[in-house]
């Protein structure tokens, strides 16, 4: 009988930069990315190991992923986390061919992006991330965070307003200073 | 029903493309797959070690087949908390099964009879702390519990099925049906 | 001859409900008689016994009601408090809810000591509760072959989950799912048997809901259904937190759905399902297979 253990790390190979990417642009930041991390794929791994491992596999550690954030959420209650542009800056980079100044504009931009993302409250941080950068359909969003599809639609309704109003302004203060 | 236009947001998409996705850190993943490792070792070591049998002493053998006479019908009761066979024309026959060693009388009292006290009594089965009782009920739903000591009544703890009325009363729930039994708990 | 067969038919017509009152009128007697001997001659029992025969009077089953009566007395309640009662009971009876359910609360209360003024106070509650689990039933029709029972069956059920903690809109919500799919009373009783099962292992109501909601709306069949509650248990014993049980079980609900769906490349999320186990309750035994993951990320 296969070892639960060998099958697992190939479930770990296929996933583990998507769930990464989900949990560090829910909590915009990487050292606490990387513990819920952990944390999901130990979950998983124990309630994995005698369980059907066929079909929904990725789904449902998504939704292991979303379970394992949302407890660090109701513990930590740090809905703002400061993150300074300093710190992003290492994660983001601009293309090859750009501008000293590009290349800060970008910087900045990426950086105020994450900011946004986690100045949403959960509920709607979560469709958004799910949708917009993992690439999500509402329907898929919906299974996996067990809401139903309008209440997922309301969320990234909402939140496409927020964002955008944000991100207006944004634009206009950086106008201002380059002037 | 709202449409795709109101909640997706091409703005939106450029922006977030924009970002960088990230990637599992090394460290991160080889921690993990150690801690894994480590989690698979401690449940291997916790099966236990099959010893071999090297002869088996008329003591031993005769210790194993009292404790089965004694453990089989127990664990049969037990576990079958309720045992519903389905007799013609959609009644069950149902067992009703108590805990309690130190009880002097255990009563059932539900719907099914007016929760009138005293009426259907439960037998000590053996020397156990069980008391059991089998009743023959039509198809249908009822609020019961136990009568103990026929001075307080508790809603049953080996069913998870419980239901408040109004007055914040709590009794178990029994539902029978389609010849499958329900109500009892893990 | 014409005249005859009109005659006939009058006396058919009136004859009818003059035989039945006549036939109430002596239940009602007995029943009378029965409070008599019940309370003795205790005073203030004009008011049950008018009580009463109004109960009879909209069909009540005498037996019933005088059984309610004498538990009643058992507990010693005041004979207006009695009255009280059975006139609610009648007025529900009327509506074509059975008075078993009210009668059975209110007696559970008797015998638990619940005080008069308390009871009275909850009295509407209960009514409404009834009414409204009334109104659900009505919207599901008996299937074949299926009598009043069915209707009684699924009534007591919705009744009781309310008691359980299932809220009006949950209960709505299911009512609605399995109309859209032409449940029969006894296809949704049934889909509430599962969620109280659910409910006794302890997941709230509104989860209970969601889950048996997308399932109906799914297709899901009534044996796969029937399997929850083990899987449930199986989950608990292998270690699972209950969040991750609840996802697992809400992405089962999908699973006949999404075995339907062909291959479509819809972002990451989704797995590729191989093919579900038609049918099969819980999850099978045996060792761990990656089966269907999908393929690489964004």
């Amino acid at each position: 009988m296969a070892k639960p253990f060998e099958n697992y790390d190939e479930i770990l190979k296929e996933n583990k930069d998507r769930i990464f990417n989900l949990l560090f642009r829910l909590t915009g930041d990487h050292h606490t990315a990387e513990d819920l991390f952990q944390e999901t794929f130990l979950r998983a791994y124990r309630g994995l190991g005698r369980y059907e491992g066929k079909s929904k596999l990725s789904t449902w550690i998504y939704s292991v992923a979303l379970n394992v954030y949302r407890d660090h959420y109701r513990k930590s209650r740090k809905s703002r986390h400061d993150i300074r542009i300093e710190d992003t800056g290492l994660f983001f980079s601009a293309g090859p061919g750009s501008s000293p100044e590009e290349a800060f504009l970008m910087k900045e931009e990426r950086a105020e992006l994450q900011e946004l993302l986690v100045s949403l409250r959960p509920a709607l941080r979560v469709p958004v991330v799910l949708f917009y950068i993992e690439g999500l359909a509402v329907e898929e969003i919906a299974a996996v965070t067990g809401r139903s599809e309008p209440s997922i639609k309301t969320a990234l309704h909402r939140a496409r307003k927020l964002l955008k109003e944000k991100l207006g302004r944004e634009k206009d203060e950086k106008k201002e200073r380059l002037r | 029903m709202k449409r795709k236009k109101d909640y997706d947001d091409r703005d939106l998409r450029r922006a977030f493309s924009s970002l960088t996705r990230m990637e599992a850190p090394e460290r991160t993943v080889r921690e993990l797959s150690e801690r894994l490792e480590r989690e698979q070792e401690g449940l291997e070591r916790r099966k236990p070690a099959a010893a071999p049998l090297l002869r088996i002493r008329r003591e031993v053998l005769f210790a194993v087949f009292a404790t089965l006479l004694f453990a089989v019908p127990l664990t049969y009761l037990v576990t079958k908390r309720f045992a519903a066979e389905k007799a013609p024309s959609r009644t069950y026959v149902v067992r009703f099964i108590y805990e309690d060693e130190n009880a002097r009388s255990v009563h059932l009292v539900g719907d099914f009879n007016s929760w009138r006290s005293s009426e259907i009594i439960l037998e000590r089965v053996g020397d156990s702390k069980l008391w059991s009782a089998e009743l023959t009920l039509e198809e249908g739903l009822y609020k019961y519990g136990f009568l103990v000591n026929e001075t307080y009544i508790v809603s049953d703890p080996l069913s998870g099925l419980k239901v408040k009325d109004s007055f914040g009363n709590e009794s178990s729930l029994m539902v029978l049906a389609d010849g499958k039994r329900r109500g009892g708990s893990s | 001859m014409k005249i005859m067969k009109a005659i006939l038919l009058l006396f058919i017509i009136l004859g009818i409900p003059l035989s039945a009152s006549a036939g109430s009128d002596h239940e009602a007697a007995s029943v009378a008689s029965a409070v008599d001997d019940i309370y003795g001659d205790r005073g203030g029992t004009v008011e049950l016994k008018v009580a009463l025969s109004e109960a009879v009077d909209v069909g009540m089953p005498s037996e019933a009601v005088e059984g309610f009566v004498r538990e009643a007395a058992r507990s010693e309640r005041d004979p207006g408090e009695v009255a009280e009662y059975i006139r609610a009971a009648s007025d529900l009876f009327s509506d074509g809810i059975p008075e078993a359910l009210l009668f059975n609360t209110l007696i559970e209360g008797f015998v638990k000591g619940v005080g008069r003024e308390e009871m009275q106070r909850s009295v509407g509650l209960l009514r409404s509760k009834l009414r409204f689990a009334s109104k659900i039933t009505a919207k599901h029709t008996v299937r074949r072959g299926g009598g009043r029972s069915d209707h009684e069956l699924l009534l007591s059920a919705l009744f009781h989950t309310m008691n359980m903690g299932y809220a009006e809109e949950n209960l709505k919500a299911l009512s609605k799912a399995a109309g859209e799919k032409n449940l029969t009373s006894r296809g949704f009783f049934n889909i509430l048997k599962v969620s109280m099962e659910l409910s006794g292992l302890g997941i709230r109501p509104a989860r209970v809901t969601a889950i048996m909601e997308r399932s109906i709306r799914n297709g899901t069949s009534m044996r796969q259904m029937s399997g929850y509650p083990s899987f449930v248990r199986e989950g608990r014993e292998k270690g699972l937190a209950d969040n991750d049980i609840y996802s697992f079980l809400m992405i089962k609900a999908d699973e006949v759905l999404n075995s339907e769906k062909s291959s479509s490349g819809t972002g990451t999320g989704s797995g590729q399902s191989a093919s579900p186990s038609g049918g099969k309750g819980g999850p099978p035994g045996g060792g761990p297979s990656t089966g269907g993951s999908p393929g690489g990320g964004k």
